[in-house]
């Protein structure tokens, strides 16, 4: 699906990760047209850790979810999408395609939100794991910042729940 | 470009700081010190060195408020290129530094001085600073001509050569000031050309020389601006400034015009000092205007000093979104910089900026840019730099050294904290603890560290970083990967001295296994010191012995003491795990313990890949005191280690959450261990140690089902103090089948000095095994609770509760004296019980024995019947139990048969004792009864009888018989009422005394005896039956004859009261013969003697009989053969009750031969209770009584 995302924006670099509120990358996906070189991996990952220092002051000034090209370095732009429950999506890239950006931001958003239909094909235990965090998601967008805090869950638990995301995106956007 | 960089550094006088002569490096820093103080000089404390040669050009010099300041260069700088354009990059001023005690030749050091300072062209100022000359030094320089520039401080204190520093700067300054008038007079007078290298790379042609002529005034007035602002007047700086910027708008010189616009705002923030915010947005303005202009020009690097400038200005939290668009747009120029070391400055000031502002990540990513941009040089240097740089970000990517890790001292409270919640840990602050999981990130840093490290030929540092590298991330790294860094360890490890420390520990993992147990040998108690027995009350100190009441209570779990005492070896279980691919070998290892009280004994070990092991590390404590253990020392990789186990304890707990990549212990097939507190550990003084060991071997004795042995068990004080309590109790299984403990032995030999030993001796009666069972099954509970000793199988165990003196020496002074605790020692008493001679049943014969009629009459006569009844008894004690005595009689003897069966492999020896209660000795002494051994061959099975003859009550006591008959007749539907139950109570005793005192003893070979355990055997046989075993006839028959006619015949006939007559005629009974030598032909006189056993007075009437038999069995009525037969009926006597009457009767015997003499009577109005022992059915039937027949052997007189 992040392919797919590439060739709609044409972007030769792009590096997706979903962080946690915890600050914690759950999902790291390098993508892009251009040589993948680890170095280079490295490096947008470095560029997307220190983003977060931006998009922790960012995200409190604006309502907007979608932050678009809030930081970048050397041509590269980083774009994020904060949910209410404040997981951040991001991504770097390196075009300027907002409008295919958002879009594939919102689009993993819904997935994200709605992903609890989707465990019921893998496991039902899973979905108890992460009805909560789903719940309380569902909970704060529909009031913003009402304080109350998502129940924290165990990193394994959220991976392997991305992982399960993600090949639910394939399958999606294979389609 | 520049570093440091701010809207102020336009009026900062620049001056080099230069080392000269000889300069140990201590002083340089101390000199440099006291200067870099001194970077604000007062313009009102220097007007004392200030002349006014001419009329200052700076007309609005604030000598009130107004201040010189200083950029102090030390080691100096090269000259810019863009000193015309920016006067303050000019340096102005050097000052030499010299040490005179190491650099004697103050002549020298000042030539040096002077060559230096030719360097620096521009240099309006120099002076020598010379400290601490010696006195020949200032002498010389009195007379020297080296004029102001030398300036010599004596030695002082600190404070007086600061004083003295500060008057020469003020000089200095004083000096500065009047140069910068100088040069601005000149300036505005003459004017000098200013250039730029933006000029320089334009060809002059005409049009360009005219150009640069018109702009060459407002280049002028920008200078002296410049000056102006450096001799710390603002509002001159503004006014030339003001002029310049409409020169250079009207000359289109963009670069001066910027440059003089940016003049301006540090002339405002100067003027206008400590109101920066009110000159805020005006700065803001006119800096964006600068940095417009700035980028209409070729060169770059202006356009990012004057951003970088701005943001300085800006940097604070709530303008941070602008300061981080200035630095955005900064770091976006870094491309265009065509020179690395612009760039490395660019990276490190935005770096900087993204710190000040708070921004971790960001500074660490720039940081690590420059950092990167330092390990593109190849030196030495520059990798040394790359490490710093690189080390300062390590905190925001968390994988700083544990050394320079402040937080980690936080820990600890963080942890105890949510350890105090019952255990749970709430996740959050754990999630806390291991923020930040970008691995990769981590990995890549770490790597550069080690990289830089390497190169700077930092070996501390590279092992460090590898250490880190691989203990946090190898499931992250191939085995070869890991062999790689295993090598790095080892190469920096070479390089650095022996015994070298890190904060960081590597491999292997180490976690605190268990505290094992105290053996059960080394027991300490508390002393209860209120009681008496002080062991009492207080749970055994021994750890971690789980009571289910404790658990309420989190500080009572929590708090788990452990007492150690000073001298004895104490042992710690840790677990060692190497999740990684290589051997790893931990050269040693031992506890770390920082409270200095305790030895410590390593050990090496090694591990192969992905292992884990459990190894023991022992120590010995050395004095009193608390003691913690934190951790262990490693020495693993040529560097020592402190591993803590908390941060294992961390590290599992993040694991077991997902937060951390993996668990290194279950990786390497350990099974999971509960987390282990480590408890308050207590060092004691020295306890005594009681060592014990049973003599003979401490394996098993080996006894059969009811052996006696004794078993002496050694006591010997290990300790070096002395025992001087000591308490043996019993607990465990089988605690019955210890007879005896010499206790008094062993309180006998307290005090127990060190080395001492004391034997005691245990008597032990084997148990029965069928017993046992049973016991098993039903204690089950009660060995749960018991524990250790369920382990220890069935046998008895001594504890031995002992404490040596009760107060220490150097105690007594104090208010309460502290009871040091005693000990416990526990000692097995292994018995390994084999069965031996099994019981197969009791039964109750009659046995008919018949009686031997012999010739010879052995039996004396006595006329005191006490002590006839007595000696005849005590004559024939060896066997009569046994044996029959022919002229006495059994008639109805009871015997009682035990069968005994032998199924082992070894020769049995019975011998069956009875114990007698003599009747006439008042002190109830007793008298046992042996009878001969009985043996019983292996696989064999014997019968042993024991006649119950002697068991018989001398009183026929009526308190015996309404139980009985009770019970026999009427055992339904009667209450049963006190009194009933009390003979019942006492029936019951009397089966009971009499089945204890008889008893079957075995041997086996030459050490084996015991006895069976025939009671309740003994006494389910006698039951019944006890009655007639108990009781002796209401009345006792006996003949004699009568001396007093025949004193020449001792011939008696006299039966003593213990013989027995039936009340039955018919029933079954072997005739007793009287025997004696009587002749026909002869009045015979003779008595009867009647017995009333009964306590009432009995009337009868008395007959007696005489027949002349042949055959043996002549009294059963029918079918004896009676020739002859007479009697003599109708005696009417009253017999007292317990006394005894004498009948006289004479006898005439026609014919010689055998002839029976039977007495019998009929009882008058006999008590219900005769009646009862009669079991008679109704009451009108007379009760008949008769005794055993004597045989009369008459001789012929011919």
């Amino acid at each position: 699906m992040v392919e797919t995302f590439v060739k709609s924006v044409m972007a030769s670099t792009a590096c997706f990760v979903i962080v946690s509120r915890n600050d914690i990358p759950i999902y790291e996906a390098e993508v892009g047209s251009a040589l993948k070189k680890e170095e280079a991996a490295h490096q947008h990952q470095f560029i997307l850790h220190a983003a977060l220092d931006i998009v922790q002051d960012l995200a409190w000034t604006t309502s907007a979810m979608f932050l678009k090209a809030m930081d970048r370095f050397s041509d590269l732009v980083v774009s994020v999408y904060v949910t209410a429950g404040h997981t951040r999506l991001m991504l770097l890239h390196d075009s300027r395609n907002e409008d295919g950006i958002k879009s594939f931001f919102q689009e993993v958003h819904e997935l994200y939100i709605k992903r609890q239909h989707i465990y019921d094909l893998f496991s039902k235990q899973l979905v108890e794991m992460n009805r909560s965090i789903c719940m309380v998601d569902q909970l704060v967008e529909l009031h913003p910042y009402s304080g109350s805090s998502p129940p924290p869950i165990g990193m394994v638990d959220a991976l392997l729940v991305y992982h399960n995301l993600c090949n639910v995106f394939m399958l999606y956007f294979h389609k | 470009m520049e570093p440091d960089v701010s809207i102020e550094s336009g009026c900062m006088i620049r001056i080099a700081v230069l080392p000269v002569g000889d300069m140990p490096r201590s002083n340089m820093r101390d000199y440099v010190s006291m200067l870099l103080r001194l970077n604000k000089i007062e313009l009102s404390s220097i007007s004392s060195f200030y002349t006014e040669h001419q009329k200052s050009p700076f007309a609005h010099q604030p000598w009130e408020n107004g201040s010189l300041r200083f950029k102090f260069l030390v080691g100096g700088a090269q000259p810019s290129a863009w000193e015309d354009f920016q006067s303050n990059r000019k340096i102005l001023g050097v000052i030499g530094l010299c040490h005179c005690p190491s650099s004697p030749d103050l002549g020298a050091v000042y030539e040096q001085f002077q060559g230096i300072r030719k360097a620096y062209s521009s240099a309006l100022v120099e002076k020598c600073f010379a400290f601490c000359p010696s006195d020949s030094q200032v002498q010389l320089e009195d007379g020297g001509k080296k004029g102001n520039n030398l300036i010599l401080f004596p030695p002082a204190d600190r404070q007086t050569q600061e004083f003295h520093i500060q008057t020469m700067m003020q000089d200095l300054a004083a000096a500065l000031l009047m140069e910068f008038e100088k040069y601005v007079l000149r300036a505005e007078s003459a004017g000098t050309i200013l250039k730029t290298p933006l000029d320089s790379q334009t060809s002059l042609g005409s049009e360009e020389v005219i150009k640069a002529k018109k702009r060459r005034l407002g280049r002028a007035q920008k200078t002296i601006g410049d000056y102006c602002l450096l001799a710390g007047s603002p509002v001159d700086a503004n006014d030339h400034y003001s002029t310049a910027i409409e020169l250079a708008r009207l000359t289109g010189d963009v670069f001066w015009h910027a440059g003089a616009l940016e003049g301006t705002v540090c002339a405002l923030l100067l003027d206008r000092m400590g109101q920066k915010d009110q000159i805020l947005e005006e700065a803001k303005y006119r800096y964006y205007d600068v940095i417009q202009l700035y980028r209409r020009v070729p060169t770059v690097s202006f356009e990012l000093q004057a951003a970088l400038k701005l943001a300085r200005f800006l940097c604070r939290r709530e303008l941070a979104k602008e300061v981080v668009d200035l630095l955005m747009s900064a770091a976006d120029g870094a491309k265009s910089l065509i020179d690395a070391s612009d760039r490395l400055v660019l990276y490190v000031e935005i770096a900087r900026l993204f710190g000040n502002l708070g921004y971790e990540r960001k500074a660490a990513f720039f940081s690590r840019q420059v950092a990167q941009l330092y390990l593109q040089q190849d030196n030495c240097w520059a990798a040394i730099s790359a490490l710093q740089v690189l080390a300062m970000t390590s905190k925001a990517y968390r994988v700083q050294s544990k050394g320079t890790n402040a937080r980690s001292h936080s820990f600890p409270n963080e942890l105890r904290l949510s350890h105090l919640e019952g255990g749970k840990l709430n996740s959050q602050s754990i999630v806390s603890l291991f923020e930040c999981q970008w691995s990769t990130l981590q990995m890549v840093v770490l790597r550069e560290i080690l990289l830089s490290a390497v190169r700077a030929g930092d070996p501390l540092a590279a092992w460090s970083a590898a250490a880190r590298l691989l203990r946090s991330y190898y499931p992250l790294i191939t085995p070869a990967g890991q062999s790689g860094l295993a090598s790095a360890l080892s190469n920096s490890a070479e390089r650095l001295p022996s015994g070298t420390r890190c904060a960081d520990p590597a491999v292997p993992f180490v976690r605190l296994h268990s505290f094992p147990f105290y053996p059960s040998q080394m027991d300490i108690i508390k002393r209860n010191s209120g009681k008496e027995e002080w062991w009492t009350g207080s749970i055994p100190s021994g750890p971690f012995i789980y009571t289910p009441f404790s658990k309420g209570d989190p500080n009572e779990s929590h708090k788990q003491d452990l007492i150690w005492i000073v001298g004895e070896p104490v042992q710690v279980l840790v677990e060692l795990a190497n999740p990684c691919g290589f051997d790893l070998t931990v050269d040693s290892i031992y506890l770390s313990v920082y409270s200095n009280n305790f030895n410590a004994f390593p050990v090496s070990v090694c591990l192969p890949p992905n292992t884990s092991k459990v190894i023991s590390l022992s120590g010995i404590p050395t004095s009193v005191g608390p003691l913690t253990i934190p951790g262990c020392i490693v020495h693993c990789f040529g560097v020592i280690t402190e591993h803590l186990f908390r941060d294992v304890d961390n590290l599992l707990i993040g694991a077991a959450q997902g937060l951390v990549l993996s668990d290194p212990f279950r990786s390497c097939g350990s099974t999971k261990i509960k987390n282990v507190l480590v408890p308050n550990i207590n060092v004691v003084p020295p306890l005594p140690l009681l060592v014990s060991h049973v003599v003979g071997g401490d394996s098993a004795a080996i006894l059969y089902e009811g052996e006696i042995r004794d078993v002496w068990v050694c006591l010997a004080n290990a300790g070096s103090t002395p025992v001087e309590q000591a308490h043996i109790s019993l607990s465990g299984k089988n605690q019955d089948s210890v007879i005896s403990i010499g206790s008094e032995i062993l309180k006998s030999a307290l005090p127990l000095k060190p080395g001492a030993e004391v034997m005691i001796p245990v008597t032990i009666k084997a148990w029965q095994l069928g017993l046992v069972d049973s016991e098993n099954s039903t204690n089950k509970n009660l060995t749960g609770i018991i524990g250790r000793t369920s382990k220890e199988g069935s046998s008895p165990m001594l504890v031995i509760h002992y404490a040596g003196p009760s107060q220490y020496q150097e105690e007594v002074q104090t208010i309460e004296p502290i009871l040091p605790p005693g000990r416990r020692v526990v000692v097995p008493l292994h018995v390994c019980v084999l069965q031996g001679l099994s019981f197969v049943r009791a039964r109750l014969l009659s046995m008919e024995i018949p009686a031997h009629i012999r010739e010879t009459l052995p039996i004396p006569v006595y006329t005191d019947e006490a002590v006839s009844d007595e000696v005849p008894v005590n004559e024939t004690k060896a066997d009569c139990l046994v044996k029959i005595d022919p002229y006495r009689g059994s008639w109805g003897l009871r015997l009682l048969e035990l069968e005994l069966s032998n199924p082992t492999d070894v020769v049995f020896e019975i011998s069956v004792s009875v114990q007698m209660e003599d009747p006439t000795t008042s002190d109830g002494e007793t008298s046992d009864f042996h009878y001969p051994k009985t043996r019983i061959d292996r696989e064999y099975s014997a019968r042993v009888l024991i006649p119950l003859e002697h068991f018989k009550l001398p009183v026929f006591d009526r308190s015996f018989l309404p139980k009985e008959t009770k019970r026999v007749e009427s055992s339904y539907g009667k209450h049963s009422n006190f009194t009933e139950r009390h003979s019942k109570a006492e029936l019951n005793a009397s089966i009971k005394n009499l089945t204890s005192r008889i008893k079957v003893r075995w041997q086996s070979g030459r050490n084996s005896s015991g006895e069976l355990n025939i009671k309740d055997a003994v006494q389910a046989a006698l039951q019944t039956t006890i009655m007639d075993i108990l009781l002796p006839d209401p009345l006792t028959f006996g003949f004699r004859l009568s001396r007093n006619k025949f004193s020449t015949g001792p011939l008696d006939a006299q039966q003593n009261a213990r013989s027995h007559g039936r009340h039955h005629s018919g029933e079954d009974g072997r005739t007793k013969v009287l025997n004696c030598s009587i002749l026909a032909h002869e009045m015979t006189p003779m008595e009867v003697l009647v017995r009333n056993n009964t306590k009432e007075l009995v009337k009868m009437s008395l007959s007696i009989t005489c027949k002349d038999v042949a055959g043996d069995n002549c009294f059963d009525g029918d079918k004896a053969t009676v020739l002859w037969a007479g009697v003599l009926s109708g005696i009417r006597v009253d017999v007292p009750p317990l006394q005894e009457i004498t009948h006289s009767f004479v006898m005439y015997f026609l014919v010689p031969g055998e002839y029976t003499l039977m007495g019998s009577a009929v009882i008058d109005d006999a008590s219900d209770f005769l009646r009862d022992r009669a079991r008679t059915d109704s009451s009108n039937e007379p009760i008949f009584c008769s005794g055993p027949p004597f045989r009369l052997h008459v001789l012929g007189t011919a």
